[in-house]
């Protein structure tokens, strides 16, 4: 089998990674900034039946707000933290909890 | 009440994210004083950056760079939702290595092809790159240079660049990344209704009963239609789903009818499906007798593989791939009835039970049906076929062209359809779906184009696949690669494509955002502004043309596509270019520029620069003295209006989310070939399938055949490569977004547990997948969203770090030429690392 381009022994990466331009390709050292604003809107799917208890387990995480909900099963869920980390650890959480069916991205602000 | 602006942002967050759920907003939302100097953003629509879907977006921007997005209600595609890459949309643009000059190889002070890649100006860049053009042409004549374009392209920067080469270097040498994509969607369209692009739209989504998802995974590649076909399942519980597909995927956690087939058997269960409703007199007699002809299509066509390969060698039909003839129903019906069911079963391992339940959803005269596919049948050495066999199906039984009643081609770019194939940017293409090869095409082209006859050549040109070869070979030699990232994307990187951009007696240029994989292996790198830096237009998967205006300046040098296309023809002339025949009879256009005969014709030029709207600036239009993107728009909708190809004025489409084409008298279509929604079909017709002379629409008789490579004793895995949700294509946009790259950082081989274990591997070991072409290294992942089964491993390709791609197979469907991406036999080892 021919291999014009061997793989990096150490790192398994492939050379034209390597090549030239920006050395980062691949490592992602080049991506933006986290942001020091960070709101967004989301709208969360429950069972109606367990909308208490999603909405108060969604309340617990520090960064989340739910403004509104109503009673076919919908939250609109506000998150307002101070970094994207934060928010995406948010975002990640609220995603896994139990019962919650869905959780749609809606709106995004953000600023370095 | 006085609101900080931290306040007014969450307020706004609030009212939209309501908006879209259907309650109504607290009254302090909708009713905010606050300073606007702290609160001010500037709102404008614009369609997403990724898949075709064609979901609008509100883009806020502020101080010069977009800062907010969230989804457009108003939009009737995605009424407000968004998918998690089109919320991180405002951060694609702003990449740390953003390209902002161009950067050419250089050894001491001199382009070099082994030099270091070093800033130039702009004019170093294109005279540079003009010398070898030049070179090339005289050398080796005009199918020496060549294009690889996009179906991101804007439809303006298609057109501009399809123009650039066919009328400009008079070259069919251009073909877009659509043909890894679409080409087989277009090939089945072609062959069964003689027009492109799906007949039915979005809205067959509310009006159906059943949905059929053949290899496509909606719920990762179209995560806001499938949203849509989750919400009919639910809100109308008689609505069945049945995903097939060669493994199990998020789609399945939908799916009332399930299945995993074995890859390449889809074209012995499309054929059982025609056999049941036939042996079970499903057939709509009165729909097949009036609208239907038959035709038995050639077989054994070979696998588009390089001629001197084996299997090319014994096919017997490689050079008649596309013949067919004509066939009475009672033949095809002999032909289908070799596909029973329990060979069927046999063949493909779904159980006797599922294949009739999926057949039923299509023989039940009660019941309506959707068909999805995308890169399952499109990506597949029999594409074009399996195209026709899903239409079969659907005309059998005459579910086609009315709402719910839709054999629908979801698109993977943004404009594969507004760009690639109605611009006609392929090797064989001109626009409106007209054919270099057809004199009475070209001649129309030659004369909307104001260019005389005999320019643009007969022949057509180097497909994707060839393109890679015909670089190998030394026979393509001065290459621009535009808007795409065709290193990481093409197949058989070692063997067909990496040689040839190295290849020393070649110069590659590419144009891109951010250094790719492709950009690395160039000799030329040219800076190119993206998304909502230009002013732009894109074609959605249901015919919907959306534009968006210039809301942000380009960083640095970067400038547009189109830019970059239309001043690099002012340093050509006729006369380095055209045929000298030509010329001769044609003196009045000797010694002019290609700009001044492409783009300063009297039509590209026709509207003054002040008829740009004064709130958005736009690059292109200031530096040219005209308003570029209306004038290449209007030349280009001539070809279109009136043959069914009709688009609204320029203007309108600013204004609205978009119109399905054809739009005729402000109308546009939402369902095509049916009388009554479709202004094309003829009064009586009931049905006007008018792509074809005699209004009738194609079934094909076409066999199940075996796939270009499968697993055997040493290699003795089926590899499927694809994508998943969090990136888009090969992740040179969305790996630059920290919450998306670490979602789903790095590729990773899925595998069926106990395949792992018969290899004594465990999950997130460190193993290389080999095929006979190359390797890749990478982990195991043994859980998670994909779930195969015994015997099939799947690769997503985002990963510029693992290119898959050195172990795919640069097998193509002989009539589409777009590569099999889903099947090539593999095996996986462990490296000996953790």
């Amino acid at each position: 089998m021919r291999q014009l381009t061997e793989n990096h022994p150490k790192t398994g990466q492939d050379p034209a990674i390597h090549a030239t331009v920006n050395n980062g390709l691949g490592k992602y050292d080049n991506m933006t900034d986290d942001a020091q604003l960070f709101i967004s809107s989301h709208i969360a799917q429950t069972p109606p039946e367990h909308l208490e208890e999603t909405l108060r387990a969604i309340m617990e995480h520090p960064h989340a707000d739910v403004p509104m909900v109503d009673d076919k099963g919908k939250l609109v869920v506000l998150i307002d933290a101070p970094t994207s980390k934060d928010a995406i650890k948010t975002i990640e959480s609220i995603q896994s909890l139990a019962n919650v069916y869905s959780f749609t991205p809606v709106y995004q602000h953000e600023e370095v | 009440m006085k609101l900080s602006r931290r306040d007014y942002i969450k307020a706004n967050a609030v009212a939209v994210a309501a908006g879209v759920a259907g309650m109504t907003a607290p009254s302090t939302a909708s009713n905010l004083l606050t300073e606007s100097s702290k609160t001010a953003l500037t709102w404008s629509k614009a369609p997403c950056r990724f898949c075709g879907t064609g979901c609008s977006v509100m883009v806020g921007t502020k101080e010069g760079k977009v800062v907010a997005t969230h989804g457009d209600v108003k939009a009737e595609v995605n009424r407000g939702l968004n998918c998690v890459k089109g919320y991180f949309l405002s951060k694609i643009m702003y990449g740390k290595d953003r390209l902002k000059t161009p950067l050419l190889r250089m050894k001491d002070g001199k382009y070099h092809k082994e030099g270091e890649f070093t800033p130039v100006s702009w004019d170093v860049a294109f005279d540079t790159m003009a010398d070898k053009f030049k070179s090339a042409i005289k050398a080796k004549g005009p199918t020496s240079v060549g294009m690889f374009g996009s179906g991101q392209w804007t439809v303006w920067e298609g057109y501009a660049a399809s123009k650039l080469m066919k009328a400009g270097f008079a070259s069919n040498n251009i073909d877009p990344n659509a043909r890894h994509c679409m080409a087989s969607a277009v090939g089945g369209f072609m062959r069964t209704f003689g027009i492109d692009e799906p007949m039915g739209c979005y809205d067959d989504i509310e009006a159906t009963d059943a949905f059929v998802l053949w290899g496509s995974n909606m719920a990762e590649m179209h995560p806001i239609l499938w949203t849509r076909v989750a919400d009919r399942r639910l809100s109308a519980p008689n609505t069945k789903v049945a995903v097939l597909s060669t493994y199990e995927h998020r789609c399945f956690d939908l799916a009332d009818i399930p299945m995993v087939f074995t890859p390449q058997t889809d074209l012995a269960i499309l054929n059982f499906i025609a056999n049941y409703i036939i042996q079970n007199d499903k057939v709509n007699q009165d729909f097949v007798s009036k609208h239907v002809n038959f035709r038995r299509g050639n077989d054994d066509i070979g696998y588009g593989l390089r001629p001197e390969h084996e299997l090319q060698k014994k096919a017997k039909n490689v050079d008649k791939a596309g013949g067919s003839s004509e066939m009475s129903f009672e033949e095809f019906k002999a032909f289908v009835a070799d596909y029973t069911v329990e060979k069927v079963s046999k063949l493909s391992g779904v159980p006797e039970n599922r294949l009739i339940e999926l057949a039923e959803l299509y023989a039940d005269p009660n019941r309506k049906v959707v068909s999805f596919w995308t890169m399952g049948f499109n990506q597949h050495t029999r594409g074009v076929w399996c195209n026709n066999l899903i239409y079969n199906i659907h005309l059998l039984v005459g579910k086609i062209s009315t709402p719910g009643n839709s054999p629908f081609s979801l698109t993977g770019q943004p404009s594969a359809c507004g760009t690639a194939r109605e611009v006609g940017t392929f090797s064989h293409r001109l626009p409106a779906d007209m054919v270099v090869k057809n004199p009475k095409h070209r001649a129309i082209a030659e004369k909307i184009w104001k260019i005389p006859a005999g320019v643009i050549p007969p022949k057509p040109g180097f497909h994707a696949v060839l393109q890679n070869r015909m670089l190998k070979d030394g026979k393509l030699n001065a290459y621009w690669v535009m808007c795409n990232n065709n290193m990481q994307a093409a197949p058989n990187f070692n063997e067909e494509g990496y040689p040839g951009y190295r290849n020393p007696e070649n110069f590659i240029v590419v144009s891109d955002p951010y250094p790719t994989v492709t950009a690395e292996a160039a000799d030329l790198i040219l800076p190119t502004a993206m998304w909502v830096e230009k002013e732009g237009a894109y074609g959605n998967a249901e015919r919907r043309t959306q534009f968006w205006h210039q809301l942000v300046d380009a960083p640095g040098e970067a400038r547009s596509d189109l830019w970059q296309l239309m001043e690099f023809s002012k340093r050509f002339t006729t006369d380095e270019v055209w045929p000298a025949d030509v010329l001769k009879e044609n003196p009045e256009y000797k010694g002019k520029t290609l700009f001044e005969v492409l783009y300063q014709n009297g039509n590209v030029d026709k509207f003054p620069l002040e008829q740009t709207h004064k709130d958005y600036a736009n690059q292109e239009s200031n530096d040219f003295g005209f308003y570029v993107q209306k004038g290449l728009f209007e030349e280009y909708a001539t070809f279109g209006r009136g043959h069914a190809h009709d688009l609204a004025p320029f203007e309108t489409y600013h204004k609205e989310r978009g119109l399905r084409w054809p739009v005729v008298d402000g109308k546009e279509t939402k369902w095509r070939f049916k009388e009554g929604s479709d202004p094309y079909a003829k009064p009586g017709s009931d049905y006007d399938f008018y792509g074809k002379p005699d209004g009738r629409a194609v079934i094909f008789a076409l066999p199940y055949e075996p796939a270009a490579e499968s697993p055997d004793e040493e290699y003795d895995l089926w590899l499927s490569t694809g994508r998943v949700l969090e990136h888009w294509h090969s992740g040179s946009m969305t790996q630059r977004v920290p919450e998306l790259y670490k979602a789903f950082p790095d590729a990773v081989v899925f595998m069926h547990p106990d395949d792992a274990n018969q290899r004594g591997l465990r999950r997130g070991q460190e193993v290389k997948v080999v095929s006979r072409r190359g390797e890749i290294v990478t982990r195991v992942e043994t859980r998670g969203r994909n779930k195969p089964p015994k015997g099939l491993v799947f690769v997503p390709w985002f990963d510029a770090s693992q290119l898959i791609n050195k172990v795919t197979l640069d097998a193509t469907d002989p009539l589409s030429k777009q590569t099999d991406f889903k099947k090539c036999a593999i095996k996986v080892v462990a490296t000996g690392r953790a």
